[in-house]
Parts: structure tokens; sequence; C-alpha cells
């Protein structure tokens, strides 16, 4: 083995933990490999600063931790920053762009596993599996009839890549598919004869409702009282997407009161959330946002991340650049 | 003028509950009265105590033996509120010229093919385990739910029949999922005709990620599914049974779970039902048990209420109800006075 050219810093610990090309690949690159300091825990700031001003890093393959104004500030050797995963919430990435270090992400790895828990969601709402499940082990033997879904309807909110993978999976049960987006999506509406029905017919002619759109401003508590009242009674909501579209207090009065039947949330994102009392009932089922938690899913995103890394520091262009910030 | 026919329903928890308007179109009928009896009562006992009833909606349990066709001379027609018959004796049955009919499968298909759907991903996704994690706060846990995807599963489908057909339809127009297929009682032909390949029991198991048992029981296939195939099967393999619970030898499966010979299980039925309550499956985290509930569903249900009130109102009005598990029934003496000539092929 030669000189080595410098070091790349690997955080996420499931990239970590996980055998695979990634890093074939990275033991193979002429750089040194330095792990996060912690099993567990995400390095702190003050770390991070040490780290990128004493390791001679180029690059950094970021899952959770701050990679701050300060952090940049004090990178002297970094050139690229590689998140593993699509939320950007922890980068400054407007004083990544002074420093001119690229920052890329990993868009669309998750696509097939979100969609697939979707649809997990749904039937084990529907048919009451974890809650028969868990009757059962505390003695239990009644039986609550459920839902079949074929030949029901399926509202679709946001038809991006997940929501048109939705769809795919919900035809292979025979479902009734439609969508409402902010904007019309003519490209999917033709490649998948998909009608566009507006939010609130949506609402109250769908059997189910998944949602699969982004958080902001005008998507913040997309599901309020109001929205929750439209809906069937015998309805099902399904959020695999962010935490804020719902708007927790009336899906509780919603399920409680019988104004629809069921719901499952897969965006329970820090353990403050997890008090809801929503968490108690029945009727539904609460997730710790796993939906891009598989094998399949991990591999893709430590391939692309490692891949974007070592491309750069070779002198090549990156493939997946984080969006331009939009001007306030 | 209706004449007000004696009506029974036997050990059915579920009958007229969910559906009130079928219900209500039974007491048109006649006189409806609810039973309930020990599973084991004998057909003697039965036969005296079903006196003078006309048409019967009977459930999985007590047993109508040849003992209670010779002591009940009244019964008509026993509709079975289900598929199978093994409760009922039919040839004693025809003999006394009872008819007999039962529900049809169809009506379960789609109930059925989807909770086995419905298990799989709760299974592959540990979405019981980490719905748990959330409601008891163990937030650090649930780093440890890395699940699979379907679209990238080898899923094997043992039997493929009215339900096994229909998973396999789903696994594969739904998550393009590489779906193959064992049943020796249909042909290679027609499961390659739906772009399912037709493969042995043994190749089924050792390439298959998630397999779904959806053969009926035979005299053949009891524990088809024991130490051996446990170990054939990959380690990471998760098992899917909405079918029968003596298809599998549940002692071998909690073995093969807990020697890491298999993954995970999905669970509709048990050995013996109502499960256990020290069933050591029970106490397993990589086991999701729910309580036979693949035709529990608004649609199977409603279909079943409603084909025992279409049976009694087509005997009760002189006609032939639809599916009869005796059909020679007509062709002789029978209670219902109803007589058919034999048809094409019958």
């Amino acid at each position: 083995m030669g000189v080595k050219k410098g070091s790349i810093l690997v955080t996420p610990r499931s990239f970590r933990r996980i055998e695979g090309a990634h890093w074939d690949k990275l033991r193979s690159s002429p750089y040194e490999v330095i792990n996060s300091p912690h099993q567990d825990e995400l390095m702190t700031e003050k770390e991070m600063v040490d780290y990128v001003k004493n390791r001679d890093i180029k690059g950094i393959i970021v899952g959770l931790d701050p990679l701050t104004e300060e952090v940049f500030e004090n990178a002297n050797s970094l050139e690229i920053v590689a998140k593993y995963g699509t939320g950007l919430d922890n980068i400054d990435i407007e004083a990544a762009g002074r420093e001119g270090i690229t920052v890329t992400y990993t868009p669309g790895t998750n696509t097939q596993s979100v969609a697939d828990l979707t649809m997990g969601l749904l039937t084990g709402v529907a048919r009451w599996i974890p809650y028969h499940d868990r009757s059962l082990r505390k003695g239990r033997l009644n039986r609550n009839q459920g839902q079949e879904i074929w030949n029901k309807s399926l509202g679709i909110v946001g038809l991006g890549r997940i929501g048109v993978a939705v769809v795919r999976r919900a035809r292979g049960f025979n479902m009734d598919t439609y969508y409402y987006d902010l904007t019309r999506r003519e490209l999917e509406e033709t490649a998948l004869d998909i009608d566009y029905l507006n939010f609130e017919d949506l609402l109250t002619r769908s059997d189910f409702v998944s949602l699969h759109c982004p958080l902001t401003e005008s998507t913040r508590d997309l599901m309020g009282k109001r929205e929750l009242r439209k809906m069937q009674e015998s309805a099902i909501l399904v959020n695999t997407a962010r935490s804020g579209l719902i708007d927790e207090e009336a899906l509780l009065e919603a399920l409680t009161s019988g104004e629809i039947a069921g719901a499952a949330v897969d965006t329970f994102e820090s353990e403050d959330e997890l008090s809801s009392e929503l968490l108690q009932l029945e009727n539904f089922i609460g997730s710790p946002h796993a939906g891009a938690s598989t094998k399949e899913s991990v591999l893709r995103m430590a391939n692309m991340a490692t891949e974007e890394v070592l491309n750069v520091l070779d002198g090549k262009e990156p493939t997946h650049l984080v969006p331009a910030l939009t001007e306030d | 003028m209706e004449d007000d026919h004696q009506i029974g329903i036997v050990n059915s928890s579920t009958f007229g509950v969910y559906h009130s308007d079928l219900r209500d179109r039974l007491t048109r009928l006649g006189t409806v009265k609810r039973f309930e009896f020990d599973s084991d009562i004998s057909g003697e006992r039965l036969a005296k105590l079903l006196k003078a009833k006309d048409f019967l909606i009977a459930s999985v349990t007590p047993s109508f033996t040849e003992e209670f066709f010779q002591g009940n001379n009244d019964v008509k027609l026993i509709a079975r509120h289900g598929i199978g018959c093994d409760n009922v004796d039919i040839e004693a049955a025809t003999s006394a010229g009872v008819v007999v009919t039962r529900v049809l499968g169809i009506h379960e298909r789609n109930g059925v093919a989807e909770l086995a759907a419905g298990l799989a991903l709760n299974c592959l996704r540990q979405i019981n385990r980490a719905s748990d994690t959330v409601q008891n706060g163990l937030w650090n846990n649930r780093k440890e739910f890395v699940g699979r995807e379907i679209s990238r599963a080898r899923v094997g489908i043992i039997g493929y029949g009215n339900i096994g057909s229909r998973v396999a339809e789903i696994m594969s127009d739904g998550f393009r999922a590489n779906v193959m297929a064992h049943d020796p009682n249909i042909a290679r032909a027609v499961i390659e005709n739906d772009g399912v390949k037709s493969v042995s029991l043994e190749e089924l198991l050792s390439a298959a990620d998630l397999v779904s048992l959806n053969a009926s029981l035979n005299e053949g296939n009891h524990q088809m599914l024991g130490r051996e195939e446990f170990k054939t099967m990959k380690d990471d393999a998760v098992l899917v049974n909405t079918a029968r619970g003596q298809l599998v030898d549940e002692k071998a499966l909690a073995e093969a779970l807990a020697q890491d010979e298999i993954g995970a299980a999905g669970l509709d039925v048990t050995q013996s039902e109502p499960i256990n309550p020290d069933n050591p499956l029970l106490d397993r985290e990589d086991v999701l048990i729910v309580p036979h509930i693949g035709g529990y569903s608004d649609y199977s249900l409603r279909k079943m209420d409603e084909k025992m009130v279409e049976d009694i109102e087509a005997v009760s009005a002189g006609r032939l109800p639809e599916v009869v598990v005796n059909p020679k029934v007509f062709r002789q003496e029978n209670r219902a006075g109803i007589h058919d000539e034999p048809g094409p092929g019958n």
C-alpha cells in the first residue's frame, strides 16, 4: 500500500455495520477511512471541528451529525460531503458553498422500501394485524372484522417517486387509484393512466388515503380537523411521508370519535414524540420512521454516497448535487 | 304465505353480527334461534336438542354424526358457515336425505391472499415489534429494524389453487417479486402460463426468501414442513401460513427459529385453535400470530352470511341451492323434496 492521499470520515451507523460493495470500494481507494468515534450517538459539532481541522479529511459520508458553518470554516482540506439520505437539515449548505465544498445526497434510494412499508401499514390497519398479535399474546382471543382492499379506492396525496411506487403496488391488489398534488403531474398521469382529483373530492371518495408529499409551509397540518371530517367513517389514513402533515390532535379525535376507522403513521422521528396518546389506540399503528430501513435501501444509499465521494476526489463531476438553495 | 320454518344457528358467533340486513332477511323465512353447544356433544343428544328444526346454519363445531342423522328426522338442510365440512358426516347426511351446502372458496380468495401479503410485509419489516417499540417508548431499539424489500425477494408459493394463485398475482403484479410455485396437483402449464415458475418443493424451499403456505390439508401433506424442510430454507427466510396449522410441525418451527435456520414466521393458523396460551411461539419476537382472521373481512363475512340465507331461501322455496356438498341427495328421496336430473359431466 502506498502513501494515503488523505482521509474519508464515515459517520452513519448502518453504513458502517453493513458489509457490501461500498466497503470494497473504500478499502481499495487511496484514502484512509476514519469511522465516527461513537457507536450509536452522533458526533458533536466540537468533535467535527476537531476532526476536519487535524485529520486531513477530504471527504465526509454523513448521517445526521452536525455540519455547521463552524465546521466548514475549519475544514482546510475538505472537498466533498456526501449526505447518506435525503434530509439536509443537519448541513449548512450555504456555508459549504462559500468554502467551495461540494454537497451531494442520495435521492430515490428508499423509494421501494417506503412503498413496501406503506402497503404493510395499510394492510396492517385494515386487517388489525399488530393489534391481533398483541391481543393474542395477552391471552385475548377476540377477532375484529377487517377490510379487504381489492376494489376499494386509494387516494394518493403527492404523486412523486414514492407515490408512483405505491400506486403500482395498490394495483397489484386491484385497488382503484387516484391522486391529488399541488401541481398536475401530466407525465405520470399518462404513464399510469391515473385520474387527478381535487383534494376535497379525494378525501370524500377514498376508502384509503396515503400521504406522499414533502413538508412545506403549505402542507403543514394538511390533514386537520376539517379534512379528517371529510373522510369516510370506514376510511383509513396512512402517513409514511413527514410528521407535521397531520394535525395529531385532530387525528386523535377523529380516531376516538369514529370519524375515520384507522390510521398508521411512520413519522415518529424523535423520542419527544412518543408521548402521543395516539400510540395507545387500538386502531392506530405507530412506526419509528422505518420507511427506509431495509437492507436493499441501505446498500443503495451506501453505494451512491461512496461513489459520489470517490468521484469528486478523483476530479469527476458529482451525480446527485443537493438542490440549489431557493432565495427567500 | 310462507310456512313458519324453524331455523337454527349452531355455534356461529359471527352469522348476522356484522350484517343485520341479512339477519332480517332470514327472520322473514321463519323463526330463528341461536344455539351454543359443547363442541364434543354426542350426535344423539344433538339430534334431540335440534328437534323440529328445518334448516341449520352450522359452524366448525359440533360434529353432525351418523347418530345425529339417525336420531333427527326434521332437519332438511345443513348450511355450513365456512368452506370445510369435516364436522359433517356427508355420507350419513345423504342417506338420511339431508342437503348439505357450504360457502364458496372464491369468496375468501382476496381476503386470505391479502392477509398473506399483509403478514409477509409485516414480518419483513417487523411492524409489530417496531410499533411495540414506539408504544413502549423504547426508542433506541428502533435501529434494530432493518428489514427487506419484497421487490428484491424470491417468493415461493406452496399450493397454487384459489388462494395461492392470488398471492402470486399480488406479489408479481404489485411488487414485481420473482414468484415460483409448487403444487403437485396442478399442471405445470397452468402455473407457468401465469408467468410463475413451477418448481419442486425442495427447489422452492432452498431458493425462496418468502414462503407462503396456501395448500389445502389432505392425508398426504400433514406436517409437510418439518425439521428437514426448515433446514433446507434460507437462514433469513420468512414463512407465512394462512392455510392450515397442521401443515407445519410447530415444534420444529420453534426450533428452526431459535437456531436461526429461518428468519421469521407470520401465522394466521396454528396446530390447535384457538391457540394454546402456553404455545412457545407466543413468546417469540420473530413470530407474528393472528387468530385465524383470513376470512374475517368485510367482503368474506358478508358473502358467507349471504350464502347461508340464499341456501335457506332456495330450499324453503323448493329450488336447488348453489354449491351443494352432496348433490347426489337430489337424485333420491330427500327431506327437502327437491329433485334434479344429473347434468352433463356430473
